[in-house]
């Protein structure tokens, strides 16, 4: 298996109110190896921005460990900031500069070559429209520009928070046909979302997180591949429901003709039945996708947490 | 950490606001000169006796039956001195370079570009909270103090070179005319001037690294300008109500003492004794002591919560 580029654990990150403290992450564990496109998901609220940010050195953990390209952080973020690019939450620029104002003055802070702001407003299709004003670029524009403040410095591991929050259709499938490309080039990619298709679209793996915990985590096949559900069609399903519950099979809902059923052996599901005198009319694997893992993850969870 | 200087010095530059600010840096002061200079001109007798009528010829006349009144020796030319004496009265008065040094253009010009750095740091500091740049420069280098202190010295770098070019060209501007007029001046009065606008190169550059380190601190501009509000506010009420010696540690008192060399008070309100001294003194260096501990406190607290603080 690669490296590990991004690894996190035990992170936490506490608030201190005038209720009491505030718990926005709570030991959270993650890992992203080299080459990956990972996909970082959870509901709004869920710590995806805080914990980014503690990565990122814009805020600091309570507790746990962060490492970047094997070294921790913050406390060695110089050395690894320049193969990290990020955008966090939504862009953020001085709006009476011009866009390429913007990009230079980054570029020579940390002395990366001037050039290379050229060939970044080109890769994210601003040329023409670099030397108006901030301000007066739309959302998409705006987007385009912070993904070339990223690849100003020819970054290793992109972090890229939200990344297609206000954009059009077609912005949209620009920036995921962006996320592929970087993915395909060798970049690891870090993708916080909670736009499931998205993750699904373009990740390789994905870390499902709720209310500041690790709730999954692994490549997307495995997170797809272990939670099968079977669609049962049965005469009677408030008895086939009781049955298949004392048997200790989760009933995970019903669309009205059907029962699903969250197990990936059709067989057991059969046998308990039958053994009650429940004969099926109908059976059938339903594969998952990320968003009915996510739901399902997510309601156990119980969340809807302000953090 | 000189790219990172010199990033400041571009972002200071690209920004409208602090453009605004420098062209009143040398607008404002060109104006104070240019009042200078128009108003101490020399008019004749026969001009002042247009503009103001015979009681010009009145109080000549009184100032020579009494000249002691008026401040003149009786002794010297009393017809010339009450001349001089009375034209001065009437606002005539000839520039000197020393009076326009302790009370006059010299201390105005300082204040004015004091009170311009103090806003430019605000706002240069502020533009960057406000729009949350500070978060994608960060992104880029993320030691902060570095970060901090770079924007410090291009804000400190900007005011002291504005107001040392400004004052030096308003001194050497007022030497040439009292040249020119053939006007004598005290001994030493044009380096005395030179020397001011040394000491009011470094205080402007404080003011404007004390609005930058104390916006920094409170991540507002409407912060900053609140809390200078405020104190200059409690300033006033508190020698309204007449605390004594609460001059002593007015901004204004310090600033005298630090571009002149001495600001004189009085404290009435504790003062009944026959032997008691109203008088009181603010020297230079108490007014370095002031300025230093309020620099010193407001930039300490400002890295310290810039290196600490979670970004907004």
């Amino acid at each position: 298996m690669a490296e590990p580029v991004v690894e996190i654990r035990g992170l936490r990150k506490e608030y201190a109110g005038r209720k009491g403290s505030h718990v926005a992450v709570a030991d959270l564990d993650l890992t992203v190896h080299e080459g990956d496109v990972h996909g970082f998901l959870g509901p709004n609220g869920s710590g995806k921005t805080t914990t980014i940010r503690m990565l990122l050195g814009l805020a600091s953990a309570t507790r746990g460990s962060m490492v970047l390209f094997g070294h921790q952080v913050p406390a060695s973020l110089p050395e690894v900031i320049g193969r990290v690019g990020a955008v966090v939450e939504s862009p953020k620029f001085s709006p009476n500069f011009t866009g390429r104002q913007n990009l230079t003055l980054l570029a020579r802070s940390v002395g990366v070559p001037t050039q290379r702001v050229d060939a970044a407003i080109e890769t994210v299709g601003l040329t023409g429209r670099d030397r108006g004003r901030y301000k007066t670029y739309s959302l998409g524009m705006k987007q385009r520009l912070a993904v070339a403040a990223t690849l100003l410095k020819d970054p290793r591991l992109l972090i890229l928070d939200e990344p297609t929050n206000g954009l059009d259709p077609s912005g949209i499938r620009e920036v995921r046909e962006m996320i592929r490309d970087l993915g395909e080039a060798g970049v690891t990619v870090l993708l916080s979302s909670h736009i499931l298709a998205e993750v699904q679209q373009v990740c390789t793996s994905a870390t499902i997180i709720g209310n500041g915990r690790t709730l999954a985590s692994g490549t997307v096949t495995e997170l797809l591949g272990g939670s099968t559900s079977q669609r049962l069609v049965v005469p009677d399903q408030a008895a086939a429901r009781a049955a298949l519950e004392a048997a200790g099979l989760q009933v995970t809902g019903s669309d009205g003709e059907a029962l699903l059923v969250e197990s990936d052996q059709p067989a057991e599901v059969t046998r308990v039945l039958g053994e009650a005198g429940i004969w099926l009319t109908g059976l059938a694997p339903v594969r998952a996708d990320l968003e009915s893992i996510f739901l399902t993850l997510t309601e156990h969870d119980g969340l809807g947490s302000d953090s | 950490m000189i790219a990172l200087l010199r990033v400041e010095l571009d972002r200071l530059r690209w920004r409208r606001a602090v453009l605004a600010l420098l062209a009143l840096g040398v607008v404002v002061p060109v104006i104070i000169f240019v009042g200078t200079v128009l108003t101490s001109q020399q008019k004749s007798l026969a001009e002042l006796r247009e503009d103001y009528g015979p009681s010009i010829d009145d109080s000549i006349s009184e100032c020579q039956a009494r000249p002691r009144q008026w401040g003149v020796d009786p002794d010297g030319d009393v017809a010339a001195a009450c001349t001089d004496r009375i034209s001065a009265s009437y606002g005539n008065q000839r520039l000197n370079l020393r009076e326009q040094r302790e009370a006059g253009s010299g201390p105005a010009i300082i204040a004015v570009l004091a009170m311009l750095m103090l806003l430019l740091g605000t706002t240069f500091a502020g533009h960057d909270w406000n729009t949350g740049s500070i978060n994608n420069q960060l992104l880029f280098e993320p030691r902060r103090q570095r970060v901090w202190l770079a924007k410090l010295v291009a804000v400190g770098l900007v005011g002291g070179v504005l107001a040392l070019v400004v004052l030096v060209a308003h001194w050497t501007g007022l030497h040439i005319v009292t040249s020119v007029r053939d006007l004598d001046q005290p001994p030493q009065a044009l380096a005395a001037a030179y020397k001011q606008a040394v000491l009011g190169a470094a205080l402007v550059a404080a003011a404007g690294v004390l609005g930058y380190a104390l916006t920094m601190l409170l991540r507002s501009t409407v912060g900053t300008l609140g809390v200078l509000f405020a104190s200059g506010f409690l300033g006033i009420v508190a020698i309204a109500v007449g605390f004594a010696g609460s001059e002593r540690f007015m901004p204004w008192s310090n600033f005298m003492a630090f571009v002149v060399g001495r600001y004189t008070y009085f404290v009435t309100d504790s003062c009944f004794a026959s032997d008691c001294n109203p008088e009181r003194h603010v020297d230079r260096s108490d007014a370095v002591v002031y300025f230093l501990v309020i620099l010193a406190v407001v930039a300490t607290a400002s890295l310290s919560t810039f290196r600490r603080r979670d970004l907004p």
